[in-house]
This record gives structure tokens, C-alpha cells and sequence, in this order.
């Protein structure tokens, strides 16, 4: 570990909350009073959280359908992005967007697409505004690697890169566009080697390791910042869940067995394998990790039970009947 | 003598007039697009911006249309007010995702938390043989969805006051400069004011027909006016400005007025402007009630089951205005 354990700490904490409330997703989803489809990160939250660790409040950042790791790792609020997925008036896009349009103006996270790539050339209006704005804020637009089968992926690297744009580019690759697999879609499946074709700086990671991310992305960020050139960040990792819908691959957290887990040092958890850095590094802080296994569940499982308590008390007087669960949640 | 609060200006001139006083106003405003600062281009209408504002705030791009878009939507959505200039209509045709998917949604997909003030001005070569890629009017595309908005100037003094408003205007706006209103020059204040949208303007008055007309052919309806007062028939000619918003308002008092029609369009006839003006007439009229439109509410989908639920038509609702309206 090259991180203090405050750092260290910080890291794991943010990708238990992105866990946890995923998880909670999954726990009430068959109460059919989250109604819509959900894209979950589990196994990808540390490309998430390795990047905007160490972005700083003022970086803006854009995301896709698959954007609740992002809205969470920039400092969105636990409680609206819940209160959204209930449809709530008080959810952070006011009920409007739903889980695939997550937004948090205070956290500078403007919004995510659902339709490949769109929010990648937004990116590269969002690096424009940062230039403009003459702060050495940087824009982070995270994508899948299914966004890069698109041409205007590429059309919004060349554009980025010609105006000299602070944008940094996070590819997060897991393989799969829903599930369809990377080496069925594209030739040549290395995304840095096209990004430097196209004269970006690249770096790669592999982001079962949060640390690796982070290292990484400061490294990639700080040329991003100090030069206004754009650059891409290619992170690997495996996607423990289904495209979309409330399935996990993983069973939910519990600390003895994710502490067992933290020992086997080639889990694709990127939970275990943080749990496993820091008490190889730095075990007395032991305690602390079980303290965030166990402690924000709980807490997050309170804001559930919160939220779906606002939602009948809503539907009391709406009397929406809930609609037979989708027949398929691959589209 | 020409009066020192006016200029006499052509097209191209009051758009470089109206563009010069508001980046003067707003250090948010700057302009984009392909081959933008070479002499002549997008005949004439930004002449001049590059060397008074510098090349910072008027600049020219790769030919990325999808990209170009984003990039406007992405600087809007920090505060700036971008204004991209496509060279042509059609060429918008590639940068349907971010126009239709992102810069129409994205305010309603945060809950109207967001703004996209992004202005695409595009124009239309119609004539001197464009041919079918040159000269595509397809502003009703756009003028379909919620979100946006679709403006089309008629002359100078109109393309410089709506062109105001698009740039002061929130949404996303797009300005359809039709080449065939780059021909005359008029007078217009030197001091421009912003033109509200959705506020038709009477060009002539006429009490037997009513001429509704958007762009080019708001000059041409005149003409056509003039011809068959030869014969009689008194048209009243009406500018609408702008396709969305409509000026519902105005159309059904001047069709109430003379209960005669004629719509001047610059596009194909289907699911064009005559369309549009016929359902407005037809829903109206208290005589004829023989039309009911029934769709999803016009604006974009919101996610929440309770918003969600009011957007679609509701069979009770409908066999209710069913009920109402014709019987
Ligand atoms: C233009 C477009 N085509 C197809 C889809 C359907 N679609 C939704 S998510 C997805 C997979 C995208 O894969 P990737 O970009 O790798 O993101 P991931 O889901 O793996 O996070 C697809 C094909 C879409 N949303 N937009
Ligand atoms: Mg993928």
C-alpha cells in the first residue's frame, strides 16, 4: 500500500457503501417499489473509487447507464440516490431520471447517458468548460468498453485532444457489452493503444487492486491538469453481477467471510482484495475494517427501509398497483 | 441618409450585428464550427467575430458533428453559452444522439436541475443546385421533440432578434437559416432587442385568408398575397416564427377570423407544418370538433412510477375528453 491509512480507510468505506447499497438494491427489488432497470458495479466499484480519490470537489465527472459507483465515489448522497430509485420528488434528480440519470449538482457529478457513448463527447464539453473556467478543474468521463465500439467515442478523443482539453477518459472494461464479449466486438481490444493512435497519453490498470487504480489515476490526472492534454485510463476488471437487474454473482458482505476472502490474494473482489492490502500493510487497523463491514450496511439498510416507508406513504394516495415484474431484465 | 440608431444590413449582417452585441454583453457566448473563420464562410454570417473577440471565443473545429454537439452540451451544462454553427441542416443528421438523446433530455433527466443553453444554428442550400444532401429543410424533426427549441427567421431584423433570444434562451435552441433569406438587407436598430418565442407576427394584413409561413417562404407567401389581390382575394399573411414553441394562440384566431388556410412550409408535407396547423384548427374549433389528438404528455419521460404513470394516456382520462370533446 503507498496510501496512509486514512487514505486506505477511505477507499474501503466508499466501496462498501457502493456494495451495500447494491445490495439492498437486490434485497428489495422483488418488493417491486424500485421500479426500473438497474445497472449495478459489483466487482467494478474500485475503478470508481481508485479515481475520484484522487480528483478533487471541483473535477466534474459524467457516467452511463452503469453510474451509481460514479455518483457515490464523487460524494452523491446516499440518501437521495435512493430516495431516486423509489421515484421519490426528493431524489437527486427529483424522481425524473431514475437510476440510469443519477445527479448531483453539489457534488459536481452532472448526469449520466444511457445511450453508448454519449456521455463521452459531454466529457469533452465539461474539459471545455473547466478550461474556460481557468481553474485546473479536470472532467472525468467514465465509459464501458462497449461504449468504444461506437465511432463517436473516437470522434470525442481526436476533439479532446486537438483543443488540448483537460478531459480525463476512464475506459472501464469488464469485458462485456451486456454480454456480448470484447474480442466479438473489436479487432484490436487494446483501448490505450488506440487512444495514444490518436495522440492521447494512456495508462492501464487492473482494478481489482483500488490502489493500482489510484496510483494510476494520479499519475494520468496530474498530466491532465498540469498540461490540458486528455488522457485515458484503461481499467480491467471482472463485472460480479448481471448487466442488468438486481443479480449479484457475489454473496452479500458478511465480515468472516470476507476477511477469509481478504487472505486469498487472487479474489476478483476488489473489497476483498482492499481488506487484504490493508491488514497485510497495516494490520492493526483490523478493527476499523470490520467496523465498515459491518457498520455501513446497517446504516444503509436504514435508508432503504426509509425510502420504501416514504414510497407507500406516496402511493397511498397515488394507488399505483405494482406491475407484474419484467419477464427479462436484459433489456 | 441612414438614421444613426439603425444599419441597413442583409441576413448575414444583422446575425454578425445581433452575435457581436451579445458576446460583447456575455463573456459566456462563443461560436464554433467547421471552417468557421475562413473568408466567407456560412455566407458571411461570421465575419468578423474571430477578430474582434479572438479565435479563443470563435474557433474552428475538426468535422466531428456528434462530438460538436457534445462539446456544446458539455460547456453549457458549466455555465457557457455556446453557439455551434453546421453548415448545413443535413449535416445535423450525425449528430442526432446528442442533439435528441442529450441536449433535449439531459434537463429533464436531472429533474430540470441542469441547463443545456446550447445554441445550433444550421443552414439550408436551398438553391443554385444543391441537390438532395444540401438542401434538406428536416427542421420538423426537431420541432417534434420536447426540449427543444426550433426557430426560423424570415429576414434580417427577424434573424437578429430571435437569434438574441436563442442565445439568452435556457434550452437548447436551433436557428434554421434558410439561404433564402440571405438575399435582401433592411434596417435594423443598432441596439437589437431579443424577439420572445412563440409570438407569430402579422407580415400583412388581409381579412379573406389567412397564409401561415415560416422562413423563406414568409417572403414568398407575400409575394403570392400581392399576386391574388389582383383577383380579389385579401390574404392576410402571418409569420410564425418559430415552430417550437408554436403560436397555437394565433393560429386559431386568425383561422376563427377568416375560416380560410393556406400553410406556407419549407419542408415535405408529411407530418410538416400544414399538419401541425390543421390539428390546432381542427382540436379548436368549437364548430367542428372533429379532431382529438391523444399521445403521451409533450414533454420528456420521467423515470418515477408516479411521474411515469401521468405521462402515458390514461384510459379513463381519454374516454373522458373522448366525451367531452364530441359530444
Ligand atoms: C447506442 C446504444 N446501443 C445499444 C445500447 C444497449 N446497451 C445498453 S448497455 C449496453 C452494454 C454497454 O457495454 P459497456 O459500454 O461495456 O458498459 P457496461 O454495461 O459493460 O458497463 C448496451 C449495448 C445502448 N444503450 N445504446
Ligand atoms: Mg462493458
Amino acid at each position: 500500500m503507498d496510501v496512509t491509512a486514512e487514505v486506505a480507510l477511505e477507499c474501503l468505506e466508499r466501496m462498501v457503501v457502493i456494495r451495500a447499497v447494491e445490495e439492498g438494491i437486490c434485497a428489495e427489488y422483488s418488493n417491486r417499489n424500485i421500479r426500473g432497470p438497474v445497472h449495478l458495479s459489483i466487482g467494478q466499484e474500485a475503478m470508481a473509487v481508485g479515481v475520484l480519490n484522487v480528483c478533487r470537489p471541483e473535477d466534474v465527472a459524467v457516467s452511463t447507464h452503469r453510474d451509481h459507483a460514479h455518483y457515490l465515489a464523487k460524494g452523491g448522497s446516499v440518501g437521495a440516490m435512493i430516495d431516486e430509485l423509489y421515484g421519490l420528488e426528493s431524489g437527486c434528480s427529483r424522481g425524473y431520471g431514475g437510476s440510469m440519470h443519477l445527479f448531483s449538482g453539489e457534488a459536481n457529478f452532472m448526469g449520466a447517458s444511457a445511450v453508448l457513448p454519449g456521455s463521452t463527447p459531454i466529457a469533452v464539453g465539461l474539459g471545455l468548460g473547466c478550461k474556460l473556467d481557468g481553474r485546473r478543474a479536470v472532467a472525468v468521463g467514465f465509459s464501458g468498453d462497449g461504449a468504444s465500439d461506437e465511432g463517436s467515442f473516437f470522434e470525442a478523443l481526436n476533439l479532446a485532444a486537438v483543443l488540448k482539453l483537460p478531459v480525463l477518459f476512464v475506459c472501464e472494461n469488464n469485458g462485456l457489452s451486456t454480454n456480448t464479449p470484447l474480442a466479438a466486438r473489436q479487432a484490436q481490444t487494446d483501448i490505450s493503444a488506440k487512444a495514444r493512435a490518436f495522440g492521447l497519453v494512456a495508462a492501464n490498470a487492473d482494478a481489482v487492486d483500488v490502489f493500482a487504480v489510484r496510483r494510476a489515476a494520479a499519475e494520468v490526472l496530474d498530466h491532465v491538469r498540469s498540461t490540458s492534454q486528455p488522457a485515458v485510463l484503461a481499467l480491467t476488471a471482472d463485472r460480479l453481477c448481471a448487466h442488468v437487474g438486481p443479480v449479484s454473482t457475489i454473496d452479500p458482505i458478511d465480515t468472516g467471510a470476507m476477511l477469509a476472502e481478504a487472505a486469498n490474494g487472487a479474489t476478483r473482489d476488489p473489497i476483498a482484495s482492499c481488506v487484504g492490502a490493508i491488514l497485510r500493510d497495516e494490520p492493526q487497523l483490523r478493527g476499523e475494517c470490520i467496523e465498515i463491514l459491518e457498520g455501513v450496511p446497517t446504516r444503509i439498510a436504514a435508508e432503504f427501509r426509509r425510502a420504501n416507508a416514504a414510497f407507500e406513504d406516496r402511493n397511498a394516495v397515488a394507488g399505483l398497483v405494482a406491475p407484474p415484474p419484467p419477464k427479462s431484465h436484459t433489456v | 441618409m441612414v438614421s444613426p440608431d439603425t444599419l441597413r444590413v442583409d441576413y448575414a449582417g444583422a446575425v454578425v450585428h445581433a452575435l457581436k452585441q451579445e458576446m460583447e454583453r456575455d463573456t459566456r457566448v462563443f461560436v464554433y464550427g467547421e471552417g468557421i473563420n475562413d473568408t466567407g464562410a456560412y455566407l458571411n454570417s461570421t465575419d468578423g467575430i474571430a477578430a474582434r473577440f479572438g479565435e479563443a471565443r470563435c474557433f474552428d473545429v475538426p468535422n466531428c458533428e456528434d462530438a460538436l454537439v457534445g462539446l456544446g452540451i458539455g460547456s453549457a451544462l458549466m455555465g457557457y453559452r455556446p453557439v455551434f454553427v453546421s453548415l448545413r441542416v443535413d449535416f445535423l443528421m450525425l449528430a442526432m444522439n446528442q442533439i435528441i438523446n442529450h441536449a433535449a433530455r439531459w434537463p429533464a433527466m436531472t429533474g430540470y436541475q441542469a441547463s443545456v443553453p446550447l445554441t445550433i444554428r444550421a443552414l439550408i442550400g436551398r438553391g443554385w443546385g444543391q441537390a438532395a444532401q444540401h438542401s434538406g429543410a428536416l427542421y420538423s424533426m426537431f420541432a417534434n421533440v420536447p426540449g427543444l427549441e426550433v426557430v426560423l427567421p424570415s429576414s434580417p431584423l427577424e434573424g437578429a432578434g430571435l437569434l438574441l433570444t436563442a442565445l439568452r434562451s435556457n434550452l437548447t435552441t436551433i436557428v434554421i437559416d434558410d439561404r433564402g433569406v440571405f438575399a435582401g438587407a433592411e434596417d435594423v436598430p443598432a441596439v437589437v432587442e431579443p424577439i420572445p418565442f412563440g409570438e407569430a407576427r402579422v407580415a400583412r394584413a388581409g381579412t379573406d385568408v389567412t397564409f401561415f409561413a415560416i422562413s423563406s417562404m414568409v417572403s414568398f407567401a407575400l409575394r403570392v398575397a400581392d399576386q391574388v389581390a389582383a383577383s380579389g382575394i385579401s390574404a392576410e399573411v402571418i409569420d410564425l416564427r418559430t415552430a417550437r414553441p408554436l403560436d397555437e394562440e394565433t393560429i386559431r384566431s386568425c383561422a376563427a377570423r377568416t375560416g380560410r388556410v393556406a400553410v406556407f412550409d419549407i419542408g415535405w408535407p408529411g407530418f410538416g407544418l400544414s399538419a401541425e396547423v390543421a390539428r390546432v384548427i381542427s382540436e379548436a374549433s368549437p364548430l367542428q370538433r372533429r379532431l382529438l389528438s391523444v399521445h403521451r404528455k409533450d414533454e420528456q419521460t420521467p423515470s418515477s412510477a408516479f411521474l411515469e404513470d401521468a405521462h402515458y394516456p390514461r384510459l379513463d382520462d381519454v374516454a373522458q375528453q373522448v366525451e367531452a370533446h364530441f359530444s
